[in-house]
């Protein structure tokens, strides 16, 4: 029997399938390393993103379409960890903002909104790579367009395009180099697999049923397009039973570009109004209201250009107590836990940005996968929020030594990222399983030293391999060397590291600093 | 007319001499000794001595009657005084020249505020020698020292904020203290107080950020002059001047040391270095 439509039970469902298919699976994807560096975290990243999205869809009392793809796109962007994580918050988001006010999502709307869908996610990366989880969402939304224009039946669509995710997950070894070396596929792209396929199996497998429970939400009174008010707001409202369409309703009689995501517990709230206060009381009666915050949107114009707001907090993600501890005594005021293999969901960031007193937050996310996360946490914080793009501890130490409390945001973040270019970063790690990189034999546990993403210097000590991966990074102009040893290290290997140290690096100022991360062996700066 | 300053302004003997400049000195506590800046014990000794000591030392502002005899004997002479000294928000020396005055009441005494002291008192202060020797009158004197102090920019690289901050100096350099990493801080002094500027990693960076300031400062200008003062550590003063001398517009004044009360406040080890455009 042929499935015409999807409604917001069916969709709920098949969200919830897809998202423990992905579970069912995670030890496997995260065992697919694209590299001997274990960063195969992939698979929980994955997971988790999903198990907080479906924590938000469960708990809805509303089954409308538009209620559940909301729901959705709110639980992933909160839970959202690891680049993975977020792609898949930026689907869930793109699929949201394509339903608009339907009820149902009939063949041809469904795939369109998978395409929208992929195209969010694509602006959403700052450097899409071919051959990951995005070329998969891409080629499948994309063949879905077409089998649609022949096709109504949501079975035979879905079934379709599980099958054209299989072929493009099959083709991301040729487009991704570092794939074909370490000869798998993108574990991301097969998570996306999985979770179509949970979502067939799910439609397959359900009897028909009629869902003409058209919840009030989908009346919701129409969009106005109009620039009426001139004052950003938004807050937050935290209590029982919050009467979001009712809220809806009210708020869009006293303003426009209004926007409310979240649950009856949790209520984010954007519109343009002329009375920002007016609608602070209206929404107070319903819970607690915080993360208040009001621009007068002629004069942020001007604050951009004159870089008038002094008040700015630095928030970094670290891991480590070493390493958070020399953050905290360079001023930093919010430290989230978060790094390599350990990426942090994007509500950690935003607590910490909201935490931060100033009203304005420079963010350092320190590690290359938490880039995107960071990016998600500062669109979603009612502060104003500006990612400075740190991608290792000796980058984000740089930056934050940079900053100068009395210059303006603009500045600094000129200035910190000047330093994190002056900085070079290279790592000691283990390798986490068997392989072959230009033309070296590396054997699971062998130390690698690596510095520009390359690995320079392999041996099975760790110290040898720190003294080999500087010699290959430290040149003449170079002056200070800093060193942060992990939490497996103990002390008589510094002793003997730092007195190697003194004998090879003699001419240059050598600091060796507790950084107690896991993972990393050594972290190490030179500028 | 007579140019006086007081013992901060950290120029060089020969200098000194060579303008007939008169120096009033502060004096320095060391545990139970006393010291008179420069005329009783000489910058490198005292640095010496510092560094080999565990008592901190104090300094006080010259008092009234120092000022006084200096002055008495100069307007003997008919000469027209102008008394330039450090930062009254640094020191009470400027105060202390200003009672002299008063209690005198008469003959033309000038004091002035530089608002500055060392190495950027230093360059007012032969400025101002070159204008005497230029015949040039008091008023336009007075107006060039107020260009200058508009214009001139000091860096201070200390090596550590030990000193500034037990001598009470450290201002908004606080913000720079407690950090588990080595830092060698560069200050600024602007307006009569010490500013944080930046956060260096040790000392070798040190001298190349004083450069990459000096650069960025004589690009914007036809010429700059630059003075450098420093005790200890005259490494990184000589790869200064040695990436200085590669910028076609750049003249070095002079190279001085810090005298004892400079130094009780920043610290053995500390490098400063004044420039301005030249008109």
């Amino acid at each position: 029997m042929a499935i015409l439509y999807c409604g917001g039970k069916r969709l709920k469902r098949a969200i919830i399938a897809g998202a423990e298919s992905v579970n069912a699976h995670k030890n496997y994807l995260n065992s697919l390393n694209v590299f001997p560096v274990p960063d195969g975290d992939t698979g929980i990243n994955m997971s988790l993103t999903l198990m907080a999205t479906i924590k938000e869809v469960e708990k809805l009392p509303s089954l409308a379409l538009k209620s559940v793809a909301e729901a959705s796109a709110w639980g992933s962007l909160i839970g959202a960890r690891g680049n993975s994580g977020v792609i898949m918050a930026q689907i869930f988001a793109g699929f949201a903002e394509s339903i608009g006010d339907s009820s149902r999502l009939y063949s041809k709307c469904l795939a369109r909104s998978f395409k929208i869908a992929s195209d969010k996610a694509y602006k959403a990366v700052i450097d899409p790579v071919e051959g990951t989880l995005l070329t998969v969402v891409r080629e499948t939304a994309e063949s879905a367009i077409e089998i649609a224009k022949e096709e109504d039946d949501i079975i035979e669509l879905l079934g379709a395009m599980v099958n054209r995710a299989k072929i493009s997950l099959e083709n991301t070894p040729k487009l991704l180099p570092a794939l074909k070396e370490a000869g798998v596929i993108d574990a991301g792209g097969l998570g996306f697999v999985y979770f179509l396929e949970g979502m067939l199996k799910l439609i397959r497998g359900e009897s028909i049923e009629e869902e003409d429970i058209l919840s009030k939400a989908v009346l919701a009174s129409e969009y106005k397009c109009s620039w009426r008010g001139c004052y950003c707001t938004e807050c937050m409202i935290k209590g029982d039973d919050i009467p979001q369409e009712k809220i809806r309703e009210k708020l869009n009689l006293m303003g426009d570009s209004l926007l409310i995501v979240g649950t009856d517990k949790l209520l984010r709230i954007h519109i343009h109004t002329d009375n920002p206060n007016a609608v602070f009381d209206y929404v107070s009666t319903f819970g607690a209201v915080s993360a208040k915050k009001i621009d007068d949107m002629r004069r942020q114009h001007r604050n951009i250009i004159d870089g008038s707001d002094k008040t700015v907090s630095l928030v970094v993600v670290a891991l480590g107590d070493g390493i958070a501890n020399i953050f905290k005594s360079l001023n930093v005021e919010e430290i989230v836990q978060g790094g390599q293999t350990m990426n942090p969901p994007v509500g950690d960031v935003l607590r910490a940005i909201e935490n931060a007193p100033g009203s304005s937050v420079i963010l350092l996310p320190n590690n290359g996968t938490i880039t995107s996360v960071a990016h998600q946490a500062a669109n979603l914080s009612s502060k104003n929020v500006r990612v400075v793009d740190s991608k290792t501890i000796p980058e984000g130490v740089s930056a934050v030594l940079s900053f100068r409390e009395e210059d303006s945001l603009e500045k600094n973040i000129i200035s910190m990222q000047e330093a994190i270019n002056r900085t070079k970063s290279g790592e000691v790690t283990f390798a986490s399983r068997d392989t072959q990189y230009k033309g070296m034999d590396i054997v699971e546990g062998d130390m690698l030293g690596i510095y520009n993403k390359t690995i320079q210097f392999v041996s099975k000590s760790p110290e040898e391999t720190i003294i080999g991966l500087l010699e290959r990074m430290v040149s003449d102009t170079d002056e200070v060397i800093t060193i942060f040893y992990g939490k497996e290290i103990d002390a008589e290997e510094i002793d003997e590291l730092a007195n190697q140290m003194e004998k090879r690096f003699s001419h240059k100022e050598v600091e060796i600093h507790f950084g107690g991360q896991p993972y990393s062996l050594y972290i190490v700066s030179v500028e | 007319m007579k140019l006086v300053v007081d013992s901060t302004v950290d120029l060089p003997k020969e200098l000194v001499a060579k303008h007939n400049i008169e120096v009033v000195p502060l004096t320095i506590q060391l545990g139970d000794k006393t010291y008179r800046d420069y005329f009783d014990i000489d910058p490198d000794k005292y640095c010496q001595e510092l560094e080999n000591t565990k008592l901190f030392p104090t300094t006080a502002q010259p008092s009234p009657q120092d000022f006084i005899a200096v002055y008495e004997k100069l307007l003997q002479k008919k000469e027209d005084i102008i008394s330039l000294h450090i930062s009254s928000k640094l020191s009470g020396t400027y105060q202390s020249a200003m009672m002299a005055k008063e209690k005198l009441a008469s003959g033309d005494i000038c004091v002035v505020d530089s608002k500055q002291t060392s190495i950027g008192l230093g360059v007012i202060a032969l400025a101002v020698a070159g204008d005497i020797e230029n015949g040039v009158n008091k008023e336009d004197i007075l107006n060039h020292i107020e260009s200058i102090i508009s214009r001139v920019n000091v860096l201070v690289a200390v090596d550590s904020l030990d000193y500034l901050q037990r001598g009470g100096r450290i201002g908004k350099a606080s913000v720079f203290l407690g950090s588990m990493l080595n830092i060698k801080p560069i200050l600024s002094l602007k307006d009569g107080e010490i500013h944080p500027l930046e956060k260096v990693r040790g000392r070798k960076l040190t001298g190349r950020r004083l450069v990459t300031h000096v650069q960025a400062a004589a690009a914007k200008c036809k010429k700059l002059k630059v003075a450098v003062v420093y005790v200890g550590n005259r490494d990184i003063v000589d790869s200064f001047l040695e990436q200085v001398a590669k910028i076609s517009n750049v003249y070095v004044e002079y190279v001085g040391k810090a005298g004892g009360v400079i130094v009780s406040h920043v610290g053995p080890g500390a490098v400063g270095v004044a420039y301005y455009l030249d008109k």
